[in-house]
């Protein structure tokens, strides 16, 4: 390696992991390194297709390196390729290693989802939406429906969204027709229900009452977003993004705003920042709390339900109180909030936190010690330390693995560095090492607001003015109730040119069949539930055709009226 | 009047959880009696391949009927000598309305109510012995205490009575031991295929077998007590208050619980007869 790049490196890097990885890249791509460069805590490294993959098997090995999230782009009109843009993070560092990868029209892209198991369905993503093609593996549907038109590609620049509408209706309708079942009333039930009030769709194969494998099929229903946002302005996508949870809705506008004002070099105010900071704790005690109600409900103790609910009704009144909205607070802006708080609110937000600190650790201290909950919490639902790692898994689901992974203290934004709090980790792996990591944090947030309530500092709320400016890219991160959420922003005049949006389900969904394996059917709603996994809209079912192989998607409705036409 | 009352008792009950998980709860007391009379009044819906078990239901209630005039008479004509065969008559009767109810839900197509219903059967076969050995041993026991007290008598009364008592309350299918209907796990297992009027005679057979259940409790708890009491009509009320109690505090003790799995529930009540027999052979051998 030359001492030119040598002091590249040196420059660059933000420490002695950066360094490492970046070394072992070079010593491995050398001329395939098209660019290098540093803004903040992201270093960008443009690479030829073809090494990727080289790069990536030296380094993947790596301590602490994990996949945080990949976008593809389709640059054809602006730069004639499409790109791929894979974030990595070194946690010790907080620094995002970013491979952006030109791909030529026609040329494929070696896998690496064999190297990081995470970036598997970003992969079949890329190919369903922009029609990226990979070597070295089966792509199938991912997001799209099974009868969506071959070569249509909704995320490339040449569709809209009106083009959509015209050429692809779903064909469920004729389906149904054909099989003489018109007069059907849908029934949102799932062939295996496991009361999650969402659309989900787990095939257990069990023997007796042992769950021995799972599968998941997801992506019941792609509402869009990523597309829609493209039409939009810079200030408008905030609304839209917080739509895209009912419960953890502030932190998708948190992450959006942050991706652009990285990109933009916005200077945020400091109050602003502190503002956004105790809306997302706020956001995070009622979500815990709704989570702890949902699984102690599982476990057949209502109690526990009943009063962790009335418990995070004092939560709700405080966001309120806040924000002026209970949920979808829409007061996330670029370059700052729309809503302030005002001094004479601090003594109200007090006093709730003291009643709800100690309403909740009366619950909990009942709640966790009755047998029944504690005996199907211990032991059930085990994710190993090394199968965490290797899914990149994120949020309480990594935690209860042993993994300290926490963006508020590795990539730290907003005002949590003026803050004082622990990262709650727990080590056995199973659901009750998940829901104590939840208990410790709430009362880690309790603490996080009231240590920000009283630093809170004067000052304006907005950037006063900011300037767009195309094609840069930008990262937001946010620790959400449920792990990282993680928006990629590619700038453009008035609006972003492309956004990528990845929640922490998307990452933590894929464990799940590690956790199901061995355990009781009794305590699989509980185990998938264990990940506060977050799903959108309408169950489906399949039917297996066991002589001809064939799968077939229908709705339950048809399959019930199938069976009994067959007696 | 006794078949009014286990609906009523159930609304009192809901109303009581519903105080204790800071809720309102039903209006009135009545709630469940309007709940079924809803119920029984909508259309007729028998799922396909699911007659069998709608005849199973019905089957089912009229079992639990008869069950509660056998309990009645037995606490009517209790003296300080115990009718076997209205005992025998009782438990065959009520161990029939669970094999019934059972059978209704294995019947379906259903694989929620077929998980359900196996799970139930492990438990079951489980607790009908505990509900024999304890209905026959605290009863006998109980009527011994009355006539000729001693130490030994009173503690074999009250370890057979720990058996009952424990016996009842898993057979009344509330928590822990709600595994084979578990809405959350298996979107209420047994149920699931029953609506409408189905619905109603199932629940209410359901609510007639649980307070049979408590009757019995409540005849042991009296037994001891019987030279007490100059008619049988005292008998009788005595009884009620007793069932009364036993079947709210049953529920006040299901507020306070989770649902157990499948496996830990036949371990935890395997575990408990057996180390109450073993006590009782110990007391026994050591001359108690």
């Amino acid at each position: 390696m030359s001492n030119v790049i040598s002091e590249l490196i040196e420059e660059l890097s933000r420490g002695p992991r950066s360094r490492a990885v970046l070394s072992r890249v070079f010593s491995v791509c050398g001329d395939s390194i098209l660019d290098l460069s540093r803004r903040g805590t992201t270093i960008k490294m443009v690479i030829k297709p073809g090494c990727l993959r080289a790069a990536l098997e030296n380094i993947y090995k790596e301590h602490d390196l994990y996949f945080r999230t990949m976008a593809a782009s389709d640059e054809r009109f602006k730069e004639g390729l499409t790109k791929l843009y894979y974030v990595f993070g070194i946690d010790s560092e907080g620094t995002n290693i970013v491979f952006e990868v030109p791909v030529v029209n026609g040329i494929k892209v070696d896998t690496i989802s064999d190297l990081f198991r995470a970036s598997d369905w970003y992969e079949l993503e890329a190919h369903d939406l922009l029609g990226v093609e990979f070597n070295g593996r089966p792509l199938r549907r991912l997001v799209l429906p099974e009868d969506w038109p071959e070569e249509l590609y909704p995320l490339r620049k040449d569709v809209s969204v009106d083009d959509v509408k015209k050429v692809y209706q779903p064909q469920v309708v004729s389906r149904i027709s054909e099989l003489g079942v018109e007069e059907v009333v849908r029934i949102p039930v799932g062939p295996y229900h496991p009361a999650l009030h969402e659309p989900e769709y787990f095939e257990l194969y069990v023997r007796g009452e042992k769950v021995v494998d799972a599968k998941y099929v997801g992506f019941m229903v792609h509402r869009g977003i990523e597309k829609l946002a493209e039409s939009m302005k810079y200030d408008q996508v905030p609304f839209l993004a917080e739509r895209i949870c009912g419960i953890c809705g502030f932190v998708h506008s948190t992450s959006y705003v942050q991706a652009v004002e990285d990109a933009l070099e916005i200077e945020v105010p400091e109050r602003a920042h502190f503002i956004r900071s105790i809306v997302l704790e706020v956001e995070r005690l009622h979500s815990h709390l709704l989570w702890l109600g949902v699984a102690l409900h599982l476990l057949g103790y209502d109690t526990g339900f009943m009063h962790a609910w009335r418990i995070r009704e004092k939560v709700m009144v405080l966001a309120e109180l806040l924000t002026g909205s209970r949920k979808t607070y829409g007061i996330d802006l670029v370059g700052g909030v729309k809503k302030d708080i005002d001094k004479d609110k601090i003594p109200k937000v007090k006093e709730t936190l003291s009643l709800l600190k100690k309403e909740f650790k009366e619950l909990v201290e009942v709640a966790i010690s009755v047998p029944q909950v504690k005996a199907r919490l211990t032991g059930t639902g085990i994710l190993p330390r090394g199968e965490a790692r290797a899914y990149s898994l994120v949020g309480p689901t990594v935690r209860g693995s042993g993994l300290a992974r926490d963006v508020r203290k590795d990539y730290t934004y907003a005002a949590y560095h003026y803050v004082s709090f622990k990262v709650p980790v727990y080590t056995e792996g199973d659901n009750l090492a998940r829901t104590l990591v939840r208990v410790d944090e709430v009362f880690e947030s309790i603490s996080i607001i009231e240590q920000l309530i009283d630093m809170l500092p004067s000052g304006p709320i907005r950037a006063e003015k900011w300037e767009p400016q195309p094609m840069r890219l930008g990262i937001g991160a946010v620790e959400a109730p449920r792990g990282e959420v993680v928006h990629v922003v590619l700038t453009d005049l008035y609006g972003p040119y492309r956004w990528r949006v990845r929640a922490p389900t998307y990452q933590n969904l894929q464990a799940v069949p590690i956790m199901l394996r061995g355990v009781d059917l009794a305590d699989a709603p509980l185990t998938i539930a264990s990940i506060d996994p977050c799903f959108s809209c309408t169950d489906r079912a399949i039917i297996i055709n066991l002589r001809s192989g064939s799968i077939n998607t229908l709705p339950i409705e048809v399959i019930s009226r199938r069976v009994s036409k067959d007696g | 009047m006794l078949s009014f009352l286990p609906p009523l008792l159930d609304g009192i009950e809901r109303k009581i959880r519903a105080k204790i998980q800071s809720r309102f709860g039903p209006p009135t007391p009545l709630q469940t009696w309007y709940d079924l009379l809803k119920l029984s009044v909508k259309e007729l819906k028998i799922p396909l391949s699911c007659e069998s078990a709608a005849f199973l239901t019905m089957l089912s209630l009229i079992v639990a009927l008869f069950s509660l005039y056998a309990v009645v008479y037995a606490t009517l004509t209790l003296t300080t000598n115990i009718d076997f065969m209205v005992l025998a008559m009782f438990l065959v009767l009520v161990a029939a309305s669970h094999s019934l109810s059972l059978a209704a839900s294995a019947t379906t197509s259903n694989p929620f109510a077929l998980v359900g219903s196996y799970r139930n059967v492990l438990l079951t076969i489980l607790n009908e012995l505990g509900l024999i050995v304890g209905s026959f041993s605290s009863l006998i026991l109980g009527l011994k205490l009355a006539t000729h007290y001693s130490i030994s008598t009173l503690v074999a009364y009250l370890l057979s009575l720990a058996i009952l008592v424990v016996a009842t309350y898993v057979s009344s299918g509330r928590l822990p031991f709600d595994i084979h209907e578990a809405e959350p796990e298996l979107a209420s297992g047994t149920l699931i295929e029953f609506s409408g009027k189905i619905l109603a005679f199932y629940i209410y057979s359901h609510l007639l077998t649980r307070y049979v259940l408590s009757l019995l409790v409540a005849i042991a708890l009296v037994a001891p007590l019987i030279t007490f009491f100059s008619s049988f009509l005292l008998v009788f009320s005595v009884s009620l208050v007793f069932s009364t109690f036993s079947y709210l505090a049953y529920g006040v003790v299901a507020t306070l619980l989770g649902r157990t799995r499948v496996d830990i529930g036949v371990k935890t009540l395997f575990t408990y007869y057996l180390l109450v027999l073993i006590v009782l052979v110990i007391f026994t051998w050591i001359g108690i």
